[in-house]
């Protein structure tokens, strides 16, 4: 048994490193197609030269993140079908999880046994200031780095972060309950097709921000009075932060739960 | 060949390292979540590439976003001509969240297994499948 296995293991690493010389082969000699250059694509220069060009309204997005713009205008049926994938993957979650969560076991007293007071403490402050930042990056991800996928996945580090610290029944008293999240979710869901099919009724297509010469849809304000908003992204923003968090929290929440109700089957 | 071309075969070398250790991770380890572990890093090693593919060999390159929401001609000019590549940037943040989607959905798998068979260890998995003792 030991034998086969240093042996195997001895010929995957011949394997990988012979991998590593291919491809660095290849990439030296310029196989996966292109190098940093002084140019850059001229898709990425089209996408660079129009997202906020005021000079030129015809292409432009109304946001001067590119990344954002592109996410969300240029190319947002990628991301709606992105958001797709997140959905089925947390669904298959769930359906793992579900029917093993033993409830009348978890409803049981509760006590906080966690770490030492000053871990918790410390926890306690370092999940707000995660809180805040993430609030930060999905709602000015329209002008700034961020958007609604990386805020959502800021925001889920401060439960899971408490859940580490203190423990499970902590957030669940906080409010971070499994059905809540679930309904959150689909509020945000709501919102992004909301959002995305109201070009429709202007004749416009899905997803569409601003207007364009060959539809009559008049396009999301990109400013209301001193107010910049940025056209539908921070909307559609907005929505994907709060389908990005709770997906998260959905997951470390079933979980947790697993764990704590199966806790000594195994055995 | 000049410290350009050096310094990029050198940033080359070291992500197909990264992936060539991460390939192996990947098959020879025992340990299921030592497998995942590895997975997420050949993951953010093909996203690393990607980003870098889309940088741009100028003095000062900018990152994709226009500093200014009333930007004159000159401002404008100097962000079309030394902003980085945007599109990898949107491209890896899909893969990233698509990546995070498959993990969580493989450390459910991960979490089930043993629950079931009382062992995360592969040679242990496959020796219970046989019919040995737990």
């Amino acid at each position: 048994m030991n034998r086969r296995n240093t042996l195997s293991g001895s010929i995957v690493f011949v394997l990988s490193i012979v991998l590593f010389i291919m491809l660095s082969y290849i990439a030296i000699t310029g196989g996966i197609g292109k190098h940093p250059s002084e140019k850059i694509n001229c898709l990425g220069q089209f996408f660079v030269n129009n997202s906020y060009n005021i000079f030129n309204k015809t292409f432009w997005a109304g946001s001067p993140e590119a990344v954002t713009s592109i996410l969300w205008d240029y190319r947002g049926f990628d991301t709606i079908f992105e958001t797709t994938v997140l959905f089925i993957s947390i669904a298959g979650a769930l359906v793992l999880a579900y029917k093993k969560i033993n409830w009348d076991k978890l409803i049981t007293p509760l006590f906080d046994k966690g770490l030492t007071l000053i871990v918790k403490t410390s926890v306690k402050i370092i999940s707000a200031i995660v809180i805040l930042l993430s609030l930060n990056l999905a709602l000015r991800g329209y002008i700034s780095p961020g958007g609604g996928f990386a805020g959502g996945s800021a925001y889920s580090i401060a439960p899971l972060l408490l859940i580490s610290g203190l423990s499970i029944y902590y957030i669940i008293r906080l409010g971070y309950k499994l059905h809540k999240m679930i309904n959150i979710r689909t509020i945000g869901l709501l919102g992004l097709s909301i959002v995305s099919l109201t070009p429709l009724l202007w004749f416009g297509y899905i997803l569409q921000n601003q207007p364009k010469p060959s539809t009559t849809f008049p396009g999301y304000p990109v400013y209301i009075g001193p107010l910049y908003l940025g056209g539908s992204l921070i909307y559609l923003n907005i929505s994907e932060f709060l389908v990005v968090s709770t997906e998260f929290i959905i997951i470390f929440l079933a979980m947790f739960l697993l764990l704590k109700s199966t806790k000594g089957e195994a055995e | 060949m000049n410290i350009t071309n050096i310094l990029l075969m050198y940033i080359y070398l070291i992500v197909f390292a990264t992936g060539g250790l991460a390939v192996y991770g990947i098959i020879s380890k025992n340990n299921l979540i030592k497998k995942i572990i590895a997975l997420t890093i050949f993951g953010d090693v093909v996203n690393s590439l990607i980003i870098f593919i889309g940088y741009r060999l100028v003095p000062k390159p900018l990152p994709p976003i226009l500093p200014s929401l009333n930007p004159d001609k000159a401002l404008y000019k100097l962000y079309v001509t030394s902003s980085v590549d945007p599109l990898p940037q949107a491209l890896v943040i899909t893969a990233i969240v698509i990546n995070v989607a498959v993990v969580a959905f493989l450390v459910f798998l991960v979490v089930r297994i043993y629950n079931s068979y009382g062992s995360i260890e592969y040679d242990e998995l496959v020796r219970i499948d046989r019919g040995g003792s737990t």
